[in-house]
């Protein structure tokens, strides 16, 4: 008795699903007919997550926006749901693993390898030859090979900023005010007469703040996706992975940075502090801090800060595969992957589309400045704590077809694309560290370097009594396995990819 | 037959019993079922432990990886100091917190003021009601280098130069376990207090008619009357002495690297480990082997309790 009623349901589920399957061969066959690309496909509603603040009905409003395209288009309708940085990874876990439908999501690089080997996303080469072929074109064959495990490609890098550089960022009427001219300085060791000048002129003013606890280190070594091993400089050809904490640089600059703690320019507490640079700044108290460089990063620390900022460049831009760090991914639970990589083929390639997830609603949320550089602000009574769409253009497939918001240079995208183009590749730009063969080793290094990389980065240990103890401790938490695991792992990528 | 007579007598004695106490059961149902739905339903994640878990396939569809997941808590030798700093600062917690929270108890219901006795209640509880992350901020008004209120109203007012409070690990077991005490207090004392309220009147007054003091009052009498709850309160703790509290061993110490080696306990070695992996099979196997050994550690307690005085123990 069972075993029928088993086998008829299973009959009735095959015959509807010949049927659903049937239907849609034939429109999409008519669709192709008429040349429409596609409009007669069944409809189905693409939900898409990304980060950053915005309110449930300013999500529904965009989602019907921006629907209006996809629908004419594709059939297709588009869900946006929005979430906050701080619970962002925590609210993606949870959905992966409920099983809740989604189609698409944005996530940082870092956990690129573990979204893959714990089955979060799927690949999509097979949909990118389709119907994400305009896409495809369109980002170069380095960065796709950030994405590419295994021989299959399981994301979409963002098109923004894909290197870095480094510098130092500071409060531009202090700066000016010392009479030094800070043009020439060129490493961090020149920044010292600036700093000692600062002090003795503002003797209130920490000369040196540090950004939520940490200070960037001012290199250009590769950490070749994470986790401890790195290739000492990414502009070099040498293809060694070194344990960066046991290099002469890191000792040297910790060094200097320790002798500026004893100084009293770095500011005390600095690994302890939960407060950003920029408020420091903002609010008087620093004068500068390190920071990354792009195109626009004066503008964007003045905005955060109201102050007006010169950066001092001290490390040229370089790409390695860390900087690739946006990438757009299609999880496990979509129900057709095909059609969000069609919608974000139209995402990466329709400014009016990318226009409306990125900036919102003209009129609501932003107004036009200028049409024809096409610049925008926010409309009266509107600002960045109130909006109900926060605009994070990084943080979509493609910026660069998005609207410049006023304040920042009009050229900033082409700015960017030059500064892509022109920043050092790293050799090794394009591999993917897997570390789940030594998890084990990754969580004890983890604790060794919570211990000393922040404090030694502050300045505020010795590195003469401590560092003999850090890299001990991490010899001990088996950073030496890690190393050898990722120069394996190098080794074969750059065989094949010779 | 005789099973059979037996049967029918157990049976009738059930019915009887029901009908006794079948109120008392209909009340415990709605418990029992939140119990089930919320303590028991989630244990079969525990499988999670064992697996290298795959978010396509699921809980069950993920292959099996025996111990793998567990290794990582036993890899290093960090695995004895934190093991060390989680058991120890709950060791202190447990003594000096119930044998401070019984002395403010009874210090309490010593006080006749009515008025003065709900002032001094809410003043022990409010830290209690107080989120961690503002402690935490509390403790760094006090301690901060150069704007913190001992450096700088009371250290340099005596001449004395400040001190780095964040980067000195020496001083970190005593200020956590003074925040941990003055937070976690007035709770602990107010469970004491309710007990030492409910005690029989009359055995106060032939105390004081057998002539004893007030500190014979509460040698002989007060606190006999609580041991069955400070025994209660003490095995429930020490089923929790593998768990600390994050906010108190992270947000407090304001994660500072130079005093790991003091403030580093299970919990945030595994937070910090695993933030970035993101693996959810090695999560659980920590905080499966947390709860085995803090149910080892009850049943132990337990036994001990019951071999010294069988009336008082748990089970």
């Amino acid at each position: 008795m069972k075993k029928k009623r088993v086998a008829a349901a299973l009959c009735a589920v095959t015959l509807a699903g010949a049927m659903i399957a049937g239907c849609g061969g034939n429109d999409t066959a008519g669709g192709n007919d008429s040349g429409d690309n596609g409009n007669n496909q069944e409809s189905y509603t693409v939900k898409i997550l990304a980060p950053g603040d915005a309110s449930t009905e300013d999500c529904e409003k965009i989602s019907e926006a921006a629907s209006k395209i996809t629908e004419e288009k594709f059939n297709t309708k588009i869900e946006v749901t929005r979430v906050g940085f701080g619970s962002y990874d925590q609210q993606v876990n949870l959905m992966l693993a409920s099983g809740e439908k989604l189609d698409l999501m944005y996530q940082y690089c870092g956990n690129v390898t573990s979204a893959i080997s714990s089955g979060q996303i799927v690949p999509i080469d097979e949909y990118l030859d389709t119907v994400g072929k305009d896409l495809k074109e369109q980002i170069n064959e380095s960065d796709w090979k950030c994405v590419t495990f295994d021989g299959g490609i399981y994301g979409v890098p963002s098109n923004k900023e894909k290197a870095t550089g480094w510098g130092f960022a500071m409060n531009k009427e202090m700066a000016d005010a010392t009479g030094i001219d800070y043009s020439n300085i060129k490493t961090e060791a020149e920044l010292e007469p600036l700093l000692t000048k600062i002090k003795e002129m503002y003797p209130d003013v920490y000369p040196v703040v540090s950004h939520t606890g940490t200070m960037s280190l001012m290199t250009n070594q590769d950490d070749l996706g994470g986790d401890i091993g790195s290739l000492e400089s990414a502009a070099s050809e040498s293809t060694e992975v070194i344990n960066y904490y046991a290099s002469d640089k890191y000792m040297e600059e910790v060094k200097l940075r320790y002798d500026w703690g004893q100084k009293g320019l770095i500011m005390p507490d600095a690994s302890t502090t939960t407060e950003s640079a920029n408020s420091l700044i903002g609010s008087g108290k620093g004068f500068g801090r390190f920071t990354n460089t792009k195109p626009g990063i004066e503008q964007e620390i003045e905005k955060e800060s109201g102050k007006d900022i010169a950066v001092i460049d001290l490390v040229d831009p370089y790409t390695t595969t860390t900087r690739v760090d946006i990438v757009w991914y299609v999880p496990h639970n979509s129900e057709q992957p095909e059609r969000a990589v069609q919608v974000l083929n139209e995402m990466y390639t329709n400014p009016e589309l990318a226009n409306i997830l990125i900036n919102g609603i003209e009129g609501t949320h932003y107004q036009i400045v200028d049409e024809e550089k096409g610049v925008v602000n926010y409309p009266d009574g509107v600002n960045a704590s109130n909006t109900g769409y926060t605009s994070l253009p990084w943080a979509w497939p493609n910026e660069a077809i998005s609207y410049v918001w006023e304040g920042n240079p009009e050229d900033l995208w082409d700015q960017t694309q030059k500064f892509n183009e022109e920043a050092t590749v790293s050799p090794a730009k394009g591999f993917a560290w897997d570390n789940t063969p030594v998890q084990n080793q990754v969580t004890a290094c983890a604790n060794v370097i919570a211990k000393y990389g922040p404090a030694l980065e502050c300045g505020s240990l010795d590195p003469e009594t401590t560092m003999p103890k850090f890299l001990e401790e991490l010899k001990e938490a088996g950073a030496d396995d890690i190393i050898a695991e990722k120069q394996r792992q190098l080794d074969e990528w750059l065989k094949e990819n010779k | 037959m005789k099973k059979d007579i037996k049967k029918a007598g157990t049976g009738k004695r059930i019915g009887v019993h029901m009908k006794r106490y079948l109120p008392l059961y209909l009340m415990m149902l709605p418990g029992l079922v939140y119990l089930f739905i919320n303590n028991y339903m989630p244990m079969g994640g525990i499988l999670i432990a064992f697996k290298k878990y795959n978010y396509a396939k699921g809980i069950f569809g993920s292959p099996f990886v025996g111990l793998k997941n567990f290794e990582f808590l036993f890899a290093t030798k960090e695995a004895w100091t934190i093991t060390r700093n989680t058991l120890m600062y709950n060791l202190v917690f447990i003594v000096l917190g119930t044998v401070l929270a019984i002395a403010v108890a009874i210090l309490l219901n010593e006080i006749r003021s009515k008025m003065a006795k709900k002032v001094y209640q809410t003043v022990i509880l409010i830290p209690f009601l107080i989120s961690i992350v503002v402690v935490s901020y509390l403790v760094y008004g006090f301690l901060s280098t150069d704007a913190g209120f001992i450096n700088n109203s009371i250290l340099n007012a005596m001449g004395k130069e400040g001190i780095g409070w964040y980067s000195e690990p020496k001083y970190w077991p005593g200020i956590l376990i003074f925040v941990n005490i003055w937070k976690n207090l007035g709770y602990n004392c107010i469970i004491y207090y309710a007990t030492v309220v409910g005690l029989d009147t009359s055995l106060y007054e032939s105390a004081a008619i057998d002539g004893a003091n007030r500190w014979q009052k509460i040698l002989h009498v007060t606190l006999p009357g609580l041991k069955p709850t400070i025994i209660t309160l003490t095995l429930m703790s020490v089923g929790r002495i593998f768990y600390s509290d994050f906010g108190l061993f992270y947000q407090v110490p304001m994660n500072s690297g130079p005093l790991i080696d003091v403030t580093n306990t299970i919990d945030t070695y595994v937070y910090r480990g695993l933030m970035e992996l993101n693996n959810i099979g090695m999560a659980s196997a920590a905080g499966l082997y947390q709860s085995l050994v803090g149910f080892a550690l009850v049943l132990i307690a337990n036994l001990i309790v019951r071999k010294l005085d069988k009336s008082n123990a748990l089970f």
